[in-house]
């Protein structure tokens, strides 16, 4: 979090040129994918943002990458203006920040659900109308399997949280029985 | 207690019963970072000031900085159980602790957890920490008196209920024995007490907790202890629970009286708060609201009008200087926001004078309106006639060859001085307290040597309890020396004094 500020300011320009362009949300996909590229590779965010490789090898690396991917236009050089100015490292938060603008300008939200076992079609549009109702917008759902949940759902939309879980229901009977005594 | 097996089955078998499921919405956010009994949040969007956030564990937290991307919080309890990433709760309650008749007699933390081994507090009522103070047209003058049972307190710088008067002194000049005193004479009237220890050893506090309860003074004390080893946040909100427990009373047209030993410490302990909080540093490194922190709380006491049942909440906050130093920082503000001060001076402390009020430096603003009759009329000439023995006396020192009159004022204030001393825990009732002072006022002491006051005091108590109750008894109820009762007062003194001299073979 302690590139909040940064992030923001990147973020902010790139929504920007998104909105003129009208492709927020192509930008958000390559941007996400980008972020979890450079997140899941730790080799990668290394040849990125070390400053023990000269710089200019550190910027080839990312034209490449972007080259690679098929990536073009302004996001291309959105990326390679990052790397150029060293922010490689800071990727991950301008991709959620960019995340979060979007969603808003769409009147949208990510929600995650988490649950003890795989949930169906139908539950899961449930939980998705549910929460729409809840916080009056778009809820745009992913799905998680946590066992340690014994059973019900956890879901969770931006701060929000709604916890219909058996673990924690479980603990809160714990805490009751304890406090009376 | 005797409980057995079977019956906790049952206990628990109708909780799990009773127990309804329901899904938990909240409002949470993560840490960003914690340390020094501060943390930093992200989310939480919708927090508000002073609101409590919940961490695991049952400990709690207040929002105090709201920033644009995180919101400073005080965490008031334990912070090595936090962890960074650790999830936070809203619980969408500005920060309250619990009050009621049922804190009397315990020793609570400055968030109201009981602390005294005696079981959980069934206090029914909750208040918050941070209220407004009453308005003007809440208000009415100070016009009780609330005895504080001390001789020189009581004639000279009279408290009156809804007052605030300051105790200020050096460490260790009995500041806090003035004010356990104060605690202890409300015993025989309807004033609830609250003790409020920030920033002190816990074995200070469990002496006075042991004085109180020694002198039945429990009864009707709350203790809210925040020691030397509590977090700076638990320190600083201390005084306003402490407040908000007073309050309550006062807003259920009842007395009370609270004691903040120190506001000096808790000034320290909002300092370092605010330090943490990054809060610009001011004076001596405080943040610029260190006086409105201590003029908001102080301007809690108040007397409330008729309409509200003409409750009470006076205030005796306690400020320790540094050598004397009472043109420091913290002192003068609360000097300036007090209706009075009690000065109490090293010098006077080690030369016997106990308590070490230094006459000349302590007033009181209000206190005045709130001195019954008798009190004014036996005190009134006091403070002039100490002011001119200390003149005298400095004087005097230089030279041997003195005047009758000049050597009178020096026997009269030498005596005055004399019976003004007062032990420990002994409060006085306003009877005695007149008793004593008539006959110093009056000069049946001009003629008995100064070591056999104490006795003589003790002596003229008994004997006014054996032989002639109804002085006492007028006093208390008439609260007014006419005429009658003054030609009575000065037989009975008379015929004592006498005796007195006679026992002593003067």
């Amino acid at each position: 979090m302690k590139n909040a500020l940064l992030a923001k300011r990147y973020a902010k320009a790139l929504f920007a040129v998104g909105t003129e362009a009208d492709s927020l949300d192509a930008f958000a996909t390559t941007l996400d994918g980008f972020a979890s590229l450079v997140g899941d590779n730790p080799e990668l965010a290394d040849a990125l943002s070390n400053p023990l490789y000269p710089a200019d090898a550190r910027e080839a690396v990312m034209a490449e990458i972007v080259k690679a991917a098929g990536v073009e236009g302004m996001m291309a050089n959105f990326l390679n203006l990052v790397a150029q100015k060293r922010r490689a490292d800071t990727l991950g938060d301008i991709a959620e920040t960019f995340q979060i603008m979007v969603d808003e300008a769409n009147n949208t939200c990510q929600g995650v659900v988490i649950s003890a076992s795989e949930l169906d079609e139908t539950l899961t549009g449930e939980v998705q109308q549910t929460l729409e109702k809840i916080t009056g917008k778009r809820v745009a759902i992913t799905t998680e399997v946590d066992e340690s949940i014994i059973g019900g759902i956890i879901a969770k939309v931006g701060d929000l949280v709604l916890d219909g879980s058996i673990k924690t229901q479980l603990d809160e009977l714990k805490e009751s029985i304890k406090g009376s005594n | 207690m005797q409980i057995k097996a079977e019956e906790i089955s049952q206990i628990i078998k109708g909780q799990i019963k009773d127990f309804e499921s329901k899904a938990d919405l909240s409002e949470t956010g993560t840490v960003i970072s914690v340390g020094d009994g501060i943390a930093r949040i992200h989310g939480v969007e919708n927090c508000m000031a002073m609101e409590l956030l919940e961490f695991g564990d049952g400990i709690l937290g207040l929002a105090l900085n709201l920033e644009a991307d995180n919101v400073g919080c005080a965490v008031l309890g334990d912070v090595s159980k936090i962890k960074e990433g650790d999830t936070v709760k809203r619980t969408g309650k500005i920060a309250e602790v619990p009050v009621g008749p049922e804190m009397e007699g315990r020793v609570v933390d400055a968030v109201g957890n009981p602390i005294d081994g005696q079981g959980p507090i069934a206090a029914k009522q909750t208040s918050k920490i941070e209220v407004l103070a009453p308005g003007v047209i809440a208000r009415k003058g100070v016009h009780e008196p609330c005895y504080t049972g001390s001789k020189a307190v009581d004639a000279m710088t009279p408290v009156g209920r809804g007052q605030r008067e300051l105790v200020i002194g050096d460490r260790q000049i009995g500041k806090t024995a003035v004010c356990v005193d104060a605690i202890i004479a409300q015993r025989e009237t309807d004033v609830h007490c609250v003790y409020v220890a920030i920033g002190q050893k816990k074995s200070t506090v469990a002496l006075v907790v042991e004085a109180l309860r020694k002198n039945n003074a429990m009864d009707y004390t709350t203790v809210v202890a925040a020691c030397a080893s509590d977090p700076a946040p638990m320190q600083y909100v201390a005084a306003f629970a402490g407040c908000a427990m007073g309050e309550y009373f006062r807003d259920n047209g009842q007395h009370s009286l609270i004691v903040y030993d120190d506001l000096s410490k808790q000034a320290v302990a909002y300092r370092e708060l605010s330090l943490l909080l990054r809060r610009p540093p001011g004076r001596e490194a405080f943040p610029g609201d260190i006086f409105f922190n201590h003029s908001r709380l102080l301007e809690r006491s108040s007397k409330v009008s008729d309409e509200l049942g003409a409750g009470s909440l006076t205030a005796l906050p306690i400020i320790e200087t540094q050598a004397g130093d009472v043109s420091a920082f913290i002192p003068t503000n609360v000097i300036s926001i007090t209706d009075g001060q009690v000065y109490l001076e090293p010098n006077l402390f080690f030369s016997g004078v106990r308590p070490a009020i230094n006459v000349g430096l302590s007033v009181s603003r209000v206190g005045g309106a709130a001195q019954v009759k008798a009190m004014k009329q036996v005190a009134g000439t006091l403070r002039l006639d100490l002011a001119q023995y200390r003149e005298l006396a400095a004087f005097a020192g230089f030279g041997s060859d003195l005047d009758a009159a000049t050597q009178a004022q020096l026997t009269r204030g030498e005596r005055l001085v004399e019976i003004l001393k007062q032990p420990q825990y002994q409060p006085l009732s306003m009877p005695k307290q007149i008793a004593i002072l008539f006959a110093g006022t009056k000069g049946y002491l001009d003629t008995l040597p100064i070591d056999t006051l104490a006795d003589y005091e003790q002596d003229l108590y008994a004997h006014i309890e054996s032989s002639a109750p109804d002085i006492f008894d007028t006093l208390k109820e008439k609260e007014e020396i006419d005429s009658a009762l003054e030609e009575k007062m000065h037989a009975t003194m008379k015929a004592f004094t006498e005796t007195f001299k006679a026992s002593k073979g003067i």
